[in-house]
């Protein structure tokens, strides 16, 4: 019966995985993701992880897909070369992840396969729950728990920094663009109104141009 | 009090910047003069007898990496400090008398530049040496990028990547002496003396002189590793270049004596003929090169590379005869090269070129600034009479008893430089005079900062032992170091059979004396 | 199921306490307006570091385990917190009249601007304390998403937006390369603290295939976040794009943090897998000085070169860790207090002079420094001269130690690598020193450009207009800069100062290299 999960959840999360990047339309893309990251959350499952599968559903499966679909359906379907742009990297990417794929087999043949036969770890009751885990976080990764609530503070300031939008005074609004780029204006490259906008969410018309 | 004169000059360069204007150029003067005295007071304080090390200091300075802060003074160090404050003081007066523009931080830079040498020679712990030796670049870097002539900054640059492409790896090659020897020492330690006590492997000695030898080759320079001369020697400001050429091209030779000497004396004795033919190959072509140069500042500049050829050669003839001469040949050098920078200057004022071709009749106007050139030319190509014929002939005498083949190709840089000293001579204060050429003589101001120069290398013509009595304790200490069959103090018969001649009183007498300049 | 709480010792942890409460005083002092918003802002965030600083110089010579083995208190972690608040410290008043954080037109941001650098340090300390993997990636990633944020915060600036997308997407790709070694790590070791780590190795894990995987991707994603090559491209974009007071912190504190975890992780956690890693960190160590050194040849604009620069002082750096040796760590803390001294003084006066001359942080806006402002000049030349390793400097004192750890570890081939790093290295470094003391000025650029650098134009319909006012609102040259001229030449006269009396810092890096004794062979 493991076993079976055990190859359903595997080949769930590497058919996902390849689907991901193998599919034409982002759409599906995402909807592949779900799948790969289901099937993950059930290989967790196998490893006594509850918390952590269901964290998996809820926040990824869950949440960030929907952002991702929403992305993908406010931005629509782009054509993306199938090769390369970069002339180097064209070839040196595929070497390099060669590199890694038989890097990867060489460590999981000369360890992992050994432990195949035996029953893996031997894990106490209440291994991987909700209340392990909160234990866990508030005895010996206190100091953890806490740098990351600061993460999540300081991440939603620099969000707030970057993304705010400035209180512009409403007079002002009407005149031209620097009044004709003036030399401090220079530098302002054609691309300057885009890239801004882009992280103003407030601003759809060039989003939707900085997509397209 | 050997501190005080090391620091001296860097802390009068730091008060410029705080001095008013008007009295920086005074205070600088001031502050050489005073080193210049303390130099004096050395000399005068010297126990004669004693080979070793006087006046020492040794402080405790960064106890974790092994470093103290050792100085000392010996026969060796003892007259290139002095020439060192000689040339410093010439210099600073040289240049308060034309006051730069920027002078503080003209003056502060050669401040700087002094306590560098000055640290130079006195330093007894390698890592201090190397600090110092290291540390003289920025000063002239700075005087020579900020004040000099044309094309300044690609020179200065050029001068300074090839003096720290050496210094650097001496860096690296100071260190692996100190470790590989810390097992011997018992504890890391950078004096020379634990060093030269307890010397590393021979193979480890082969490469690490290797690394020291590059730096005070390039340092020097010589013939090879000169690249950086002719660039730097153009553009240097010429009370500069009467230090670079007179005080920092010794710094090189000094090194092989006090550190290359006792630390790796098999790698010296390995690397013997090595050197001997780079020292020889300096000799014939600095000689050369001079004789075909117009700009004067070139032909001093090339005269100083066969220069320190013979003082090389000296050094590596392995002999105390030799390596005496090399020690005054330096002092002599250092001098005469001084006084012709100093009059290529005069000359620069009074013609504006520096090029033998439009220079001439000098000497119409100015019999002062002649005669007192002819001086130092006659000093140059090594008149018998003036001591450069007694440093020169002490050096080929020790490379005879060493390696005899050498010293017949050396002898001929001899000759050599009698043509290059004279042809200068001639073009530049004999000849008919060109037009739009005023000849004028010296100022007072001028003769105040000539003529001691030349005073000093008629003294020493007079009286070498001065010298000679000083350093050859000192000097045999060193060349014991790389000769265990030659026992210090009492010189052998070379194979040819000359009877090596005692060192001590005879240097000064039977020469023509002072006659033959005149 | 019961729970223990664990033992927090409050004095031990009282520095990441006392930054945390300030950063969160700090975000609140952003409600005030205006001018006031600065002052106070700046007065609550330097008394933080003030703060901090104290309490880490209080807590220096403690040795224990923090709440629960998570952080270790040692010299060595509290060296790299002390570099990283000192950074701080200049930094703030570096920013004061930054546009990233001015906004002309708009309300100001230091509050905003301020925090981030402050939780930025709060992830430096926690990362040189970290002794656990987990802490050892949540601090890295404290330390780096504020600097991702700040690095992109001159909104209005194309190049500031490429600078913080660049480094969000390489340090990322850091990060994920880091966490998937640590995951190795943790799968072969089976714990996540340092010394249960030291343990499993040493008995047995040190030719496991997946701990090498673990140990070569968790030594690939540090090196992105202190930029030895071949992981150093993003190094001289991200300087030359990020605000200068946000490069000059970036360029120092987080190359000191990141060094601390990484010597502690390698040294401790994996020394017994020793003979494994220390020949592939010998080759990224030489690889980076060429690439660096050689890299930063060519450049004009001084950030950019200094970014380069960076890139092979990581090399030497890593040098100090290659020895595997107390000597090594010594000397490797030695050069970060001496980098960050010469580092700080360079950028301060790229800060000046990029606001008061036309041309950015080009080589042409140092031009005839030396004789127009020789307060400026004199900080820059020394800390390019001791960057350069000259003599007198702190930063030859560096080199000495680093040369004499290589020598004494048996890698002399190394000290070799730093001389001659060194060598092509004055190339650049005595380029910068010639432009500011023998090259006449350049002439000045458009009087529009003076007062800022040139700004991009933003979304125009949002904000027109305001930068022009800002630039002829903002000072003369050199009225009111005594802020960042008084912080550059302390730095410069502290590297003046170590370098000619060296032992006080060699005393306080040798406590740290003593912290990790145990450790080492």
């Amino acid at each position: 019966m493991v076993q079976v999960a055990f190859f359903v959840g595997a080949i769930g999360a590497t058919g996902g995985a390849l689907a991901v990047i193998a599919l034409r339309n982002p759409f599906y893309s995402v909807l592949a993701l779900v799948v790969h990251l289901v099937s993950l959350a059930g290989l967790f499952l196998l490893l006594y992880a509850q918390f952590v599968a269901a964290a998996q559903v809820v926040v990824y499966a869950g949440a960030v897909m929907v952002l991702y679909v929403f992305v993908a359906a406010y931005v629509g379907a782009v054509e993306e070369p199938i090769w390369e742009p970069i002339p180097g990297q064209r070839f040196l990417a595929p070497l390099l992840a060669v590199a890694l794929l038989v890097e990867l087999t060489i460590a999981i043949l000369g360890t992992g396969l050994t432990a195949l036969d035996s029953e893996g770890p031997t894990v106490h009751a209440g291994f991987g729950t909700p209340a392990e885990i909160g234990n866990l976080l508030l005895e010996r990764f206190l100091v953890v728990f806490e740098a990351a609530s600061m993460l999540l503070l300081i991440a939603a300031v620099g969000a707030v920094v970057l993304a705010g939008r400035r209180t512009t005074p409403p007079t002002s609004s009407a005149s031209r663009p620097g009044s004709a780029g003036s030399g401090s204006e220079v530098a302002a490259g054609p691309h300057a109104p885009t890239a801004t906008s882009s992280l103003a969410p407030a601003d759809p018309p060039s989003a939707a141009e900085q997509g397209g | 009090m050997i501190q005080v004169m090391l620091w001296m000059p860097v802390a009068v360069g730091l008060l410029c910047f705080a001095a008013p204007r008007r009295a920086v150029p005074i205070l600088a003067v001031a502050g050489s003069a005073a080193v210049l005295g303390l130099a004096i007071a050395v000399v005068a304080g010297f126990d004669t007898a004693e080979p070793g090390l006087q006046q020492t200091v040794n402080e405790s300075w960064i106890p974790d990496l092994g470093v103290r802060y050792q100085l000392g003074v010996d026969g060796i160090s003892l007259f290139l400090l002095s020439l060192t404050a000689v040339l410093w003081t010439a210099a600073t007066v040289f240049s308060a008398l034309r006051t730069p523009e920027r002078r503080r931080i003209y003056f502060f830079m050669l401040g700087l530049g002094e306590t560098a040498a000055l640290g130079a020679f006195l330093a007894q712990d390698l890592l201090l040496f190397v600090l110092f030796f290291d540390l003289m670049l920025v000063p002239f870097w700075f005087l020579i990028g900020a004040f000099g002539g044309e094309n300044r900054i690609a020179a200065t640059t050029k001068m300074i990547v090839y003096t720290l492409v050496g210094s650097l790896l001496m860096l690296v090659a100071a260190i692996a002496t100190a470790i590989l020897a810390s097992d011997q020492v018992g504890h890391l330690s950078f004096s020379l003396a634990d060093l030269s006590a307890h010397t590393v492997s021979t193979s480890s000695q082969y490469w690490i002189f290797c690394f020291f030898a590059a730096a005070f080759l390039i340092k020097m320079p010589a013939v090879l590793v000169h690249g950086w001369l002719p660039d730097a020697y153009k553009a240097a400001p010429l009370p500069v270049l009467v230090l670079l050429s007179g005080v920092l091209s010794k710094v090189g030779a000094y090194g092989f004596l006090r550190v290359a000497l006792p630390l790796f004396p098999q790698a010296v004795v390995h690397f013997q003929e090595l050197i001997l033919v780079i020292g020889v190959g300096g000799i014939l072509y600095g000689s050369i090169m001079a004789f075909t140069q117009t700009n004067v500042r070139l032909i001093a500049g090339y005269s100083s590379i066969a220069q320190l050829g013979f003082i090389t050669i000296g050094i590596f003839s392995l002999r105390p005869d030799g390596a005496d001469g090399a020690v005054l040949q330096m002092v002599n050098h250092g001098l005469v090269v001084g006084a012709i920078f100093l009059v290529v200057a005069l000359l620069w004022e009074r013609t504006g070129t520096e090029d033998l071709v439009r220079l001439g009749g000098m000497a119409f106007r100015a019999p002062v600034l002649a005669a007192l050139f002819l001086i130092v030319t006659l000093a140059t190509l090594a008149m018998p009479g003036s001591a450069n014929f007694i440093g020169e002939f002490y050096i080929l005498i020790g490379v005879f008893q060493s390696k005899i083949v050498y010293s017949f190709v050396a002898a001929i840089g001899v000759v050599l430089a009698a043509f290059y000293a004279i042809r200068l001579f001639q073009r530049s204060m004999h000849n008919r005079k060109p037009d739009g050429i005023a000849s004028s003589e010296l100022s007072l101001r001028d003769v105040a900062v000539l003529a001691p120069l030349v005073a000093c290398i008629v003294g020493l013509a007079l009286y070498p032992g001065l010298i000679l009595g000083r350093s050859d304790a000192a000097v045999k200490d060193k060349i014991a170091a790389t000769c265990p069959r030659l026992p210090a103090g009492k010189p052998q018969p070379g194979w040819t059979g000359y009877a090596p001649i005692p060192v001590p009183d005879r240097c000064s007498s039977g020469h023509p004396e002072i006659s033959v300049i005149k | 199921m019961t729970f223990h709480a664990p033992h927090i010792d409050y004095a031990g942890l009282s520095p990441v306490i006392a930054l945390t409460a300030g950063i969160c005083a700090v975000l609140v002092g952003g409600v005030f307006s205006a001018r006031r918003q600065r002052l106070v802002v700046s007065v609550l965030s330097l008394t933080t570091v003030a703060v901090a600083a104290g309490l880490c110089i209080w807590q220096w010579g403690e040795r224990e385990d923090l709440v629960a083995g998570a952080l270790r208190l040692d010299e060595l972690g509290l060296a790299g917190a002390l570099i990283a608040i000192l950074a701080a410290a200049v930094v703030i008043p570096l920013s004061w009249r930054e546009p990233a954080a001015e906004r002309p037109g708009s309300e100001p941001r230091h509050g905003e601007f301020q925090a981030l650098l402050l939780s930025s340090v709060l992830g430096m300390v926690l990362l040189a304390q970290a002794q656990n993997l987990v802490v050892l990636f949540v601090s890295l990633e404290l330390l780096s998403v504020p600097l991702y944020v700040l690095c992109g915060s001159a909104v209005r600036r194309t190049q500031s937006l490429e600078s913080g997308l660049k480094y969000l997407i390489v340090g990322s790709l850091g990060s994920a390369t880091l966490l998937y070694g640590l995951a190795f790590i943790y799968g072969g070791s089976g714990s996540t603290d340092f010394t249960t780590i030291r343990d499993a190795v040493g008995s047995g894990l040190t030719d496991d295939p997946l701990v090498l995987i673990g140990i070569a991707l968790a030594a690939t994603g540090l090196a992105f976040k202190i930029s030895i090559a071949p992981f150093h491209q993003w190094t001289p974009d991200v300087y030359e794009g990020a605000p200068t007071p946000v490069t000059a912190f970036m360029a120092v504190a987080t190359k000191a943090a990141a060094f601390c975890v990484f010597v502690r992780f390698f040294e401790v956690a994996l020394g017994p897998a020793v003979d494994n890693w220390q020949p592939a960190l010998a080759v990224l160590a030489a690889v980076s000085i060429v690439v660096g050194n050689i890299g930063a040849l060519g450049q004009s604009s001084l950030k950019r070169l200094l970014g380069y620069s960076g890139v092979a002082q990581a090399g030497y750096m890593l040098v100090g860790i290659v020895c595997a040796s107390a000597l090594g760590v010594n000397a490797l803390v030695f050069y970060l207090a001496a980098y960050t001294l010469m580092n700080l003084a360079a950028f301060a006066v790229i800060v000046v002079r990029e606001r008061e001359s036309g041309y950015g942080d080009g080589i042409k806006a140092f031009e005839g420094l030396g004789r127009d402002r020789p307060d400026l000049a004199w900080p820059l030349t020394i800390a390019m001269l001791a960057l350069a390793g000259l003599p007198a400097t702190a930063g030859f004192m560096g080199k000495l130690y680093l040369i004499e750890a290589a020598v004494d570890a048996d890698y002399t081939w190394l000290g070799v690598a730093i001389a001659i790093g060194t060598m092509i290295s004055l190339a650049y470094y005595l380029r910068v020193v010639a432009a500011v003391w023998m090259r006449p000025a350049a002439e000045p650029l458009a009087p529009e450009g003076a007062g800022m650098p040139a700004m991009a134009g933003g979304s125009p319909e949002a904000d027109p207009l305001p930068s022009l006012a800002a630039a002829t609102a903002a000072p003369r040259p050199g009225t009111r800069c005594l802020a960042i001229l008084v912080p550059a030449w302390l730095m410069a006269g502290a590297t003046i100062f170590f370098g000619v009396l060296p032992s006080p810092l060699v005393d306080w890096a040798s406590h740290a290299g003593g912290a990790l004794t145990p450790f080492l062979a």
